[in-house]
């Protein structure tokens, strides 16, 4: 009985730790850089919280009007940045993906040739 | 708040008066807390005197207890001598002298601030003083470091037509009516 | 059922070290299958040592004494109810409570974390499990609980009489689970600079989440032991500096100033490197709470789960510190502020400020916590660093923190022009004097305590005050008060959550203050039929009752206490005797209003029908517990999802397509 229990236990991390390997699907290289998350969305948010920030620190009265249009203006302008770049950066994988794309329909092509 | 007819002016008053009734009403409630701190009168001058050195005292052999806080018999009985020894007149100082000389000088809650114990107590300020000033070295280093212009991108700054476009689309964005947080 | 845990505590082990190496290893070589593999090894630990769990707590219930931990820990008088919480009572069955709590709480926030980082996850789970496999191998090596003994004793040695009680069931729990949950956001932070995300900001959210989440359960921890101190170590206190609790403030001081820190990085891209060393020092603090706890160097009153493997705790503190800082060393080149500061009078200076002022009363508490240590070895003279030298030291930091609390969240992020200032606090500080003011025309003299009344007054105008005018605002634009109050709260989670979380700071202050500055306190000398006063109470000693029990003797006295002339009812505070032990303990009577408690408790009946009573009324303590819930409410509000809106995420990249068709 104990036996039988001891493997039963042993069964669960077994299969826990040979799952992966055992179901390859080509997993991608480990890599954080795809996730969604990226160093200029980070940008952008904290450009809006700020600016979100700003409106209702003035609206209850902790911000002068004159510091309001100056952090305005840095938060505008951060946002802009990061929007700018977010568009530059879709523009490239845009090409990049067009590229690929090319490329993959020219080795198809071939190997239809080779057929 | 600024001078001039701006809107935030007007607000900050008016919730100014607001805020003064609210606190009105919370502090006549506070007020009557407060009267709990008040009295201190039933307890004889000599038991006050009696605690408050009952609470520098060490119960050696409960440890980390103060004869104050410690149920063990030896501490009621060294809560007696010190009631004793006030009785007679004595005085704090020498009190403790005498629980030192039977005990050690670590049957005091406050280590001593003589020879090379001192120390405890010099560390502590002397860590704050050079805290403060790493703390005005970094912001001040920091603030150096700051940027100066809002348009900070050197290598390509926003030109005065793109400035111009994505504010507008920004505005438009955070004009989304699901949420506005100034209200 | 004991074997069967034996054998998944052995499983356990062997599983935990495969997934550190595999986490580690597949991490460094950007092996996914690998690392994903670590990782649901680690998912499956929770389910191995609920095993063993269950099996120790089925032997405390069943009373199998021939375990030794339950033998050592229980025995037959013990109440039903407390077998089922005995295990984490001893050294060897908290140290599974811990690997348990451990497992439970990395599988979750591993979980969360890999569909977001799986680079950072591998690392994060490497961390947690060598975490986890040092526990197995203290647990299967040193203090095995699950141990038989060689002959089964007829009954076992009983607990420590102090345990008994209601606080047992969840201030040691609670206590264990926060010191253990700071490897949670250490190894976030830490998995993020490994993997050379240490200057992207993606792990703040999840580190975030995880610090506050961590600092609740240890404040939640921290206040229930100053609950249990007060209610049943019947010296009328909550607080004593003690070198255990000293332990467990300090990773709590460093939590806090963690939490606070990151979402400076969140907001403006800064202090990158400070919270990497914040949240070091926390976890360093939080070993060094259970290396004190454990093989305590220090007297305390707290050696529950005294042992003799302190040194095995302090050798996993120095690795893990040297490594954390190896790792900071090879990565700091990645760990570069986005931003600089616009001004030294911002929102951002004083969280650094706030800051280090934490770290200062962490690292005072640590120095007059360790000082006896070094004092005996260097000059051979035992001193003892014992409360005055806290409350005089760390007082005024406090003090200092608190008003910063009060100032900080007024100023604006990145600039505040002098006037805006000025503009800002003057109501505060006007409240502030007022409150002296009013406390001086009381008679309520002592002038550290009105000053620290004061600040409290100038924090809690400085919050309160933005609430009205954030509602006015609104209710400006048509909304009716409730609702713009509600949607103001609402709307902006964070920030009004951590008001809340103040303001309960602030209850807590002032149960503080109130009861360390003005309780009034009496050891009275009672025969039966004799009434006693004490500042307004007068009660009415009426006898007392004593009781035999297996295990102790139980004396309950009855008093009739009056205020003002009216009758507040029975009091029946009691003495139990445990002869096994020689250990008294005392239950404390307490009548608590929010204005005072009325405090009493036996310390001694002679037989000739005299009773020695400790009488005590503190002021204000009730705040101190009503805190509590508060603060809860607090956290779980500010860190309440909230619907993240479309302009906030979506919209950059709807935007950025926009722009493009």
């Amino acid at each position: 009985m104990l036996v039988f229990m001891a493997f039963a236990l042993a069964l669960i991390p077994a299969l826990a730790i040979a799952y992966p390997f055992l179901t390859r699907a080509g997993r991608p290289l480990l890599s954080d850089e795809d996730t969604t998350a990226s160093e200029v969305s980070a940008r952008w948010e904290a450009a809006i919280a700020g600016l979100r920030t700003t409106e209702l620190e003035w609206a209850v009265g902790n911000l002068a009007e004159e510091d309001r249009e100056w952090l305005r203006e840095r938060y505008m302008t951060d946002a802009a940045l990061a929007l700018r770049e977010m568009e530059v950066g879709d523009a490239e994988e845009r090409a990049l993906m067009a590229t690929v794309e090319r490329e993959m329909k020219r080795v198809r092509a071939q190997a239809g040739d080779g057929e | 708040m600024n001078s001039g007819p701006s809107p935030s002016h007007d607000r900050g008053r008016q919730s100014g008066h607001a805020a003064f009734r609210w606190y009105a009403r919370a502090a006549a409630a506070l007020i009557c807390l407060a009267a709990a701190c008040a009295s201190q009168d039933d307890v004889p001058p000599l038991e006050q005197r009696a605690q408050a050195l009952n609470r520098t005292i060490m119960c050696p052999v409960c440890p980390g207890e103060s004869l104050d806080q410690s149920q063990h018999v030896l501490a009621s009985q060294m809560r007696a001598v010190v009631d004793e020894k006030l009785a007679e007149g004595r005085s704090d100082e020498s009190i403790r002298e005498f629980f030192v000389e039977r005990y050690g000088p670590s049957v005091l809650m406050e280590p001593p601030g003589r020879g090379a114990t001192a120390l405890v107590w010099i560390v502590p300020p002397l860590g704050a003083v050079a805290a403060a000033a790493g703390l005005f070295l970094v912001l001040r280093s920091m603030r150096r470091a700051g940027p100066a212009a809002p348009n900070r991108s050197p290598a390509n700054p926003l030109s005065d037509r793109e400035r111009e476009s994505y504010f507008r689309r920004i505005e438009s964005a955070m004009a989304d009516p699901g949420r506005d947080e100034r209200g | 059922m004991v074997e069967i845990g034996q054998v998944s505590l052995v499983i356990a082990a062997l599983v935990a070290a495969y997934a550190a190496l595999a986490s580690f290893l597949g991490a460094g070589l950007r092996m996914t299958d690998l690392s994903t593999s670590g990782r649901y090894a680690a998912y499956s630990l929770p389910l191995l040592l609920a095993a063993p769990t269950v099996s120790l707590v089925n032997a405390f219930v069943g009373r199998d004494f021939s375990v030794r931990y339950v033998a050592e820990n229980s025995n037959l008088a013990m109440p039903n109810a407390y077998t089922w919480v005995a295990m984490y009572a001893g050294n060897a069955g908290s140290l599974l409570f811990l690997a348990l709590v451990l497992a439970v709480t990395s599988a979750i926030a591993l979980r969360g974390l890999s569909r977001r980082m799986p680079h950072t996850t591998a690392y994060a789970s490497g961390i947690l499990m060598l975490a986890l496999t040092f526990f197995m191998v203290i647990i299967l090596g040193f203090a095995n609980p699950l141990e038989r003994l060689p002959i089964t004793p007829a009954d076992g040695q009983g607990i420590n009489p102090l345990l008994v009680h209601f606080g047992m069931f969840i201030h040691p729990p609670v206590q264990m689970t926060g010191l253990v949950m700071v490897s949670v956001p250490f190894s976030i932070a830490m998995g993020a600079m490994m993997a050379g995300r240490g200057g992207r900001d993606e792990w703040v959210d999840q580190g975030r989440l995880w610090g506050m989440i961590t600092w609740l359960v240890l404040t939640v921890g921290l206040m229930l032991g100053a609950w249990w101190a007060y209610t049943i170590l019947g010296w009328g206190g909550y607080w004593a500096w003690d070198p255990v609790e000293n332990s467990a403030l300090m990773p709590w001081l460093a939590m806090t100033a963690f939490v606070h820190s990151i979402m400076v990085q969140k907001r403006r891209g800064m202090f990158r490197m400070w919270n990497i060393v914040l949240i070091i020092t926390a976890f360093t603090l939080a070993q060094m709470g259970m290396f004190i706890n454990r093989g305590g160097p220090v007297p305390s009153v707290h050696s529950f789960a005294q042992s003799s493997m302190g040194w095995l705790f302090l050798s996993f503190m120095t690795f893990t510190l040297l490594a954390s800082l190896a790792a900071f060393w090879w990565r700091a080149g990645t760990l570069k502020s986005r931003e600089g500061l616009d001004s030294i009078l911002s929102r951002e200076s004083v969280f650094l400020t706030q800051n280090v002022l934490f770290l200062a009363v962490a690292l005072v508490t640590l120095w007059g916590t360790v000082f006896p240590i070094f004092s005996e070895a260097a000059q051979d003279e035992t001193v003892t660093v014992g409360a005055p030298f806290f409350n005089r030291v760390n007082g005024p930091l406090i003090l200092t923190l608190v008003v910063l609390m009060g100032v900080g969240p007024l100023l604006p992020w990145r600039r505040a022009s002098r006037a805006n200032v000025v503009n800002a606090l003057k109501y505060p500080v006007a409240a502030g004097v007022a409150a002296a003011a009013v406390l001086m025309l009381l008679g309520i003299g002592r002038p550290v305590a009105v000053t620290a009344f004061s600040v409290c007054a100038m924090v809690v105008t400085g919050i309160l005050s933005e609430w009205v005018r954030g509602t006015m605002s609104r209710r400006r634009s048509g909304e009716p008060t409730p609702l713009a109050f509600g949607r103001l709260l609402l709307r902006n989670r964070p920030r009004y959550g951590g008001y809340v979380v103040h303001l309960a700071i602030v209850m807590l202050a002032v149960g503080a203050i109130g009861s360390s500055f003005y309780s009034v306190q009496r050891d009275m000398v009672l025969r039966p039929g004799d009434t006693g006063n004490l500042d307004g109470y007068s009660f009415r000693y009426l006898g007392v009752e004593k009781t035999f029990f297996a295990d102790r003797v139980e004396e309950v006295a009855e008093l009739v206490v009056y205020s003002g002339g009216s009758r507040l009812g029975t009091m029946r505070p009691f003495r139990a005797f445990y002869p096994d032990f020689r250990i008294a303990s005392t239950r404390g009577a307490i009548r608590s209003t929010p204005a005072e408690d009325f405090y009493i408790v036996p310390s001694e009946f002679d037989e000739d029908g005299r009773a020695v009573f400790r009488v005590l009324v503190n002021p204000l303590v009730w705040w101190m517990w009503a805190s509590g819930p508060l603060l809860f409410v607090g956290v779980v509000f500010g860190l309440w999802p909230q619907r993240r809106p479309a302009a906030e995420t979506l919209t950059a990249r709807a935007l950025a397509q926009a722009a493009r068709a």
